[in-house]
């Protein structure tokens, strides 16, 4: 094997966590009203986002296809907050994520037991 | 002690030291670049704003104390640089990603500066050494004064490098911040040390003139928009000319063999068609590439975007070099075959005025020198036949022909 084909585990690593990081975000908005601090708090939590800025383009997106709303909120300390929810096609789409999710979850899991099984 | 500066984040009015608020302008400018492509750009700045603001104001404990360089670093940590975005958005890349070139900008350098700084500039965006640029200047400006004129055309039309984030593009470096950081300590003390008399003394005449040129540079900048788009659009219109001019002289030098001098025709002359046309062309781009770069510097004065439809200066000076290499080689090649052949054609007149008899001589002189279509003679038989008289031509021809 070749240097350029030796393989990334961290490169796997990062896209895996990136391509469940919509599912993840709509996720945490189905929870309840949030706004980005703590969405970013979660997010971080799980190492599933290293820094902010990246987040903002991500909402501003599902906001433009119109699965996430949000409402101004006042604070005491600095500007005013943007608080998310979920519309109702955002509840649909993360529904349909969900499932799809499973399935691959389950599919994955049985593959693994097929391989430890020998 | 610590000059502070106010400013307003989304709406919140915060006080910040002033090499915070460096820092954080020059890191915010390029956020702002960054995320400009964006389709939501606004809505990604404003949330980002929002949220500096927050970060700044729970940090200073409700805005009690000023914005600390230390407060900066810990909001461009939590939100991220540019590289970390990039590095976020990057499709899976097969290797890591070798050091990101980041594309320079014309700007002028004021650090490096003896007039405007455009030399400095210029030598920065083509990665040259300073001197180097200013030799070249030089030399131009003996060879055609016009690269003077050049000069003020590009200490007006390029913009001063007047912050970090600035300096760092003309440099074409990445924006980070250790780099933004050592930027800003770099250009604190503007130290120029002369030591002999006579450096002081041009030291002294070059400031007088950057202080006068960057007076009327602002003054045309500030106050004059309206002069500015005024001789964007003569420079255009006068460079549209130009170019149409070339053009059509080009496509009718290129479409009509005919086209001569002295009655010679022009692609006859060179020592072949195919060496003729590469002349031609070249010649036409040495002519057209000027006058399209008056057109662009025009449309920069009048704020025109012609970025759609012409190629960038760099490229199209790239073009005129290699033109002028073309016409230089094909020109000294084919200078001899013109030459010959001009010389032969005013030969072939002047021997036939030698050989007339003396009493025809006159007659000669009355009738214009080339008439007859002469030129399609063989030149065997113009050597023995006064060509110049068309009678004459007629009469050998007959007794040929018998």
């Amino acid at each position: 094997m070749s240097k350029k084909n030796k393989y990334s585990l961290e490169n796997v690593e990062a896209q895996m966590r990136k391509g469940s990081l919509e599912f993840t975000i709509l996720l945490i908005i189905s929870r309840g009203e949030v706004y980005a601090s703590e969405i970013i708090k979660q997010l971080k939590s799980h190492d599933l986002i290293v820094v902010e800025g990246t987040l903002y383009p991500i909402l501003s997106r599902l906001n433009r296809f119109g699965l996430l709303d949000y409402s101004w909120v006042e604070s005491e300390s600095g500007p005013p907050r943007k608080y998310y929810s979920l519309t109702s096609e955002g509840r649909e789409v993360l529904e349909h994520m969900t499932r799809v999710w499973e399935g691959m979850v389950s599919s994955i899991r049985l593959l693994i037991k097929n391989d430890n099984a020998g | 002690m610590d000059k502070t500066i106010s400013i307003t984040i989304a709406g919140v009015i915060v006080h910040v030291e002033e090499r915070a608020f460096k820092e954080l302008e020059a890191w915010l400018s390029s956020v702002r670049r960054h995320f400009g492509q964006y389709d939501d750009s606004e809505e990604i700045l404003q949330d980002i704003e929002n949220r500096i603001a927050e970060i700044l104001s729970e940090r200073t404990d409700n805005r009690k104390r000023a914005v600390t360089s230390e407060d900066v670093r810990e909001v461009v940590e939590q939100i991220g640089t540019i590289e970390d975005f990039e590095h976020f958005e990057d499709d899976p890349a097969p290797e890591a990603k070798p050091n990101p070139t980041v594309p320079k900008r014309l700007y002028r350098d004021p650090d490096n500066s003896v007039l405007g700084g455009v030399a400095a500039g210029v030598a920065a965006y083509m990665g040259v050494d300073v001197t180097l640029a200013r030799i070249l200047f030089v030399i131009f400006t003996l060879i055609w004064g016009a690269s003077l004129l050049l000069y003020v055309v590009l200490w007006l039309i390029m913009p001063i490098a007047d912050t970090a984030a600035k300096k760092l593009e003309m440099k074409g470096e990445p924006l980070t911040l250790a780099r933004l950081e050592q930027r800003i300590k770099e250009t604190m003390p503007p130290g120029h040390e002369v030591s002999s008399t006579l450096g002081r003394l041009l030291h002294r005449i070059a400031n007088v003139l950057r202080d006068a040129g960057e007076a009327i540079v602002s003054f045309l900048q500030k106050s004059g928009p309206i002069l500015m788009t005024l001789i964007g659009w003569l420079l255009m219109i006068a460079g549209g000319v130009l170019v149409i001019l070339v053009v059509t002289l080009y496509l009718i030098g290129i479409t009509d063999s005919t086209v001569a001098i002295f009655d010679v025709s022009l692609s006859q002359m060179a020592s072949g068609l195919f060496m003729h046309y590469v002349l031609l062309t070249s010649v036409f781009l040495l002519l057209v590439i000027p006058a399209i770069l008056i057109v662009m510097a025009g449309s920069t004065l009048s704020a025109f975007n012609t970025k759609r439809f012409i190629p960038s200066p760099v490229v199209l000076l790239s073009i005129w070099v290699i033109a002028l290499i073309i016409a230089s080689i094909v020109g000294l090649r084919e200078l001899p075959a013109y030459q010959e052949n001009l010389h032969h054609h005013f030969s072939e007149t002047s021997q036939t005025v030698r050989e007339l008899p003396p009493s025809l001589r006159n007659d000669r002189f009355a009738t214009p020198p080339r008439m007859a279509g002469s030129g399609n003679l063989p030149s065997e038989t113009c050597r023995f036949i006064p060509c110049g008289n068309p009678l004459l031509i007629v009469s050998s021809l007959k007794r040929s022909n018998l």
